[in-house]
């Protein structure tokens, strides 16, 4: 792992497009600013780890007594409301 | 196209239905072509008042890789999120549709369902893109309570 050695207000950046500048440094938690592209998706660490986890919790899902219907055909939900 | 699946054998699917996920799931990187499958209503659900609409995202690649979706203003009338177009490419937020990933447990022979609302999958229904998004700022679960008891198969 590439550690570097920061001061608030000072930035790094990965690539061309991303930049993390510190923004606050406290004694044991940091604020972190991020310029991204909206392509380039940003999170939390743990709060990603929770998603990819409730997706392979669903994905093991054995519904065939929970649903009323055979699905089989393809089907385009509705789009959003407001 | 066929689209093979392990649940329902191959269904046949229109090419322009296919649903592109550049980026795959969180946790599925490869699941990046995707069908909607209609998967009907919740067994004991009422129509017009616990009447959910429920669809499988079926991987096109993958037979076995299928997510159970609901779209979740029926459930949770409250649910309300902020979807900035240019998560999908700047897309016309009247082509968007949104669903929540239903996980299905079974505990001690009940069964219990719960929507992932914190990570939306939504579906540019126009350019037939998709992506599931991990809100910020918001306390939507990632477990919501969607149906409880329903292991009598009621219905």
């Amino acid at each position: 792992m590439l550690i570097l050695t920061r001061r608030v207000g000072e930035s790094i950046i990965i690539g061309d497009e991303v930049v993390v500048t510190v923004v606050e440094a406290g004694r044991d938690q940091v604020r972190i600013g991020i310029d991204a592209p909206r392509s380039v998706p940003v999170h939390r660490q743990e709060v990603y780890a929770a998603i990819s986890r409730e997706n392979e919790a669903a994905r093991e899902v054995d519904a065939t007594d929970v649903l009323t219907d055979r699905p089989a055909v393809p089907a385009t939900p509705p789009t959003r409301r407001r | 196209m066929q689209v093979e699946t392990t649940r329902f054998g191959a269904i046949e699917v229109p090419d322009d239905e296919v649903v592109t996920f550049a980026d795959g799931l969180p946790g599925f990187a490869g699941a990046r072509s995707m069908v909607l499958l209609g998967a009907g209503d919740l067994a004991g659900a009422e129509r017009g008042s616990g009447h959910h609409s429920l669809y499988w995202l079926q991987d096109v690649a993958d037979p076995g890789l299928a997510f159970l979706t609901t779209v979740p203003w029926a459930a949770y009338p409250d649910y309300d999120i902020d979807i900035d177009a240019d998560d999908l490419g700047g897309a016309d937020p009247d082509d968007l549709c949104v669903l929540a990933i239903v996980t299905v447990r079974r505990e001690d022979g009940a069964v219990r369902l719960t929507s992932n609302l914190l990570a939306p999958v939504v579906i540019d229904t126009r350019r037939r893109i998709g992506r599931q998004l991990i809100l910020q700022d918001t306390d939507w679960p990632v477990q919501a309570p969607l149906a409880d008891s329903l292991a009598d198969g009621a219905g």
